[in-house]
């Protein structure tokens, strides 16, 4: 079942996550206050679908898309996947569909 | 008890929704991707986290993911909302190890590494001059293709088959689970080194 919030909460909440992402630090309360909303998010397709569209335009503000990080990105997912088929050799993990 | 039918289910729907983040099929995926990725580097910098990359975090929150899914028996509605909320507990968690780890406040202490000769020109800021030498100790007592292996995983971020490509060409040849296993070792020395 959805999470219901109301109407007005949404903004409300989309314009928290965007404050509190665009943070130099977090403090613990800020740290809790950002799991909350993620939280609802998880049993909210809407609050979910903005607050990924909060991450992106985070993303871009921080300057976290420019070449040199999707460079690095595309190795940390190699990595990823390397990482996880070896669980996977490991035993530690069965029956996965992952990278099928 | 686990139902272990409805427990694959659940993993396998979970893991579907995950491949998509790390093993993108299309630009509309590899964009999603970037933008999870870049929101896990963002909470790295506010947690000074600089120890870690995000594929750290990702494998970490992903395991605790699936355990989660095993112990609950739960269908995860939203895998990505889902492993952000894992990811910041792991890295408030990993920011807790590094403040017992280092003796300097973790928020005023800067490591830089100087990229073009890791072994001999490590370049560190920091407000507590005292213990700051002691890295550059560390690193120096690794040997050297141990040296060069975390550099190119750790600094470089290159994936384990690139390390090896890269150690191959200035003759060392390594396969991929012996240079990680052999990484591994090196950082797991170092940090005690540190400690």
């Amino acid at each position: 079942m959805e999470n219901i919030i109301a109407q007005s909460d949404f903004l409300i909440l989309v314009e928290e996550y965007q404050a509190l992402g665009i943070l130099n630090k977090l403090s613990d309360s800020e740290a809790e206050r950002l799991i909350e909303i993620l939280e609802l998010a998880q049993s909210n397709s809407l609050l979910n679908y903005l607050i990924q569209e909060v991450d992106v335009y985070l993303a871009n503000k921080l300057n976290l898309l420019n070449s040199d990080c999707l460079y690095h990105y595309e190795n940390q997912r190699a990595k990823l996947r390397e990482y996880l088929e070896s669980k996977l050799e490991d035993k530690l993990f069965n029956q996965t569909q992952l990278f099928n | 008890m686990t139902d272990p039918i409805h427990f694959t289910q659940a993993k396998k729907s979970f893991e579907s929704e995950i491949s998509r983040l790390l093993n993108p099929k299309n630009e509309k995926e590899k964009a999603a991707s970037n933008a999870f990725f870049a929101y896990i580097k963002r909470l790295i910098n506010q947690f000074d986290l600089y120890t870690a990359t995000p594929d750290d975090i990702i494998s970490e929150a992903y395991i605790r993911a699936v355990n989660f899914i095993k112990t609950r028996e739960v269908e995860i509605k939203s895998p990505e909302a889902f492993m952000k909320t894992i990811s910041v507990n792991v890295i408030r968690e990993m920011n807790r190890k590094q403040i017992k780890f280092s003796s300097l406040e973790p928020n005023e202490l800067e490591l830089k590494v100087k990229l073009d000769d890791f072994s001999t020109n490590l370049v560190y800021e920091d407000c507590y001059n005292s213990n700051s030498n002691s890295i550059k100790v560390a690193i120096q007592k690794l040997n050297p293709i141990d040296r060069k292996i975390i550099f190119l995983w750790k600094v470089e971020e290159l994936s384990w088959k690139e390390v090896v490509k890269e150690l191959s060409s200035s003759g060392e040849n390594l396969n991929v689970v012996s240079a990680r296993k052999r990484g591994q070792r090196a950082l797991e020395r170092l940090r005690k080194e540190l400690n």
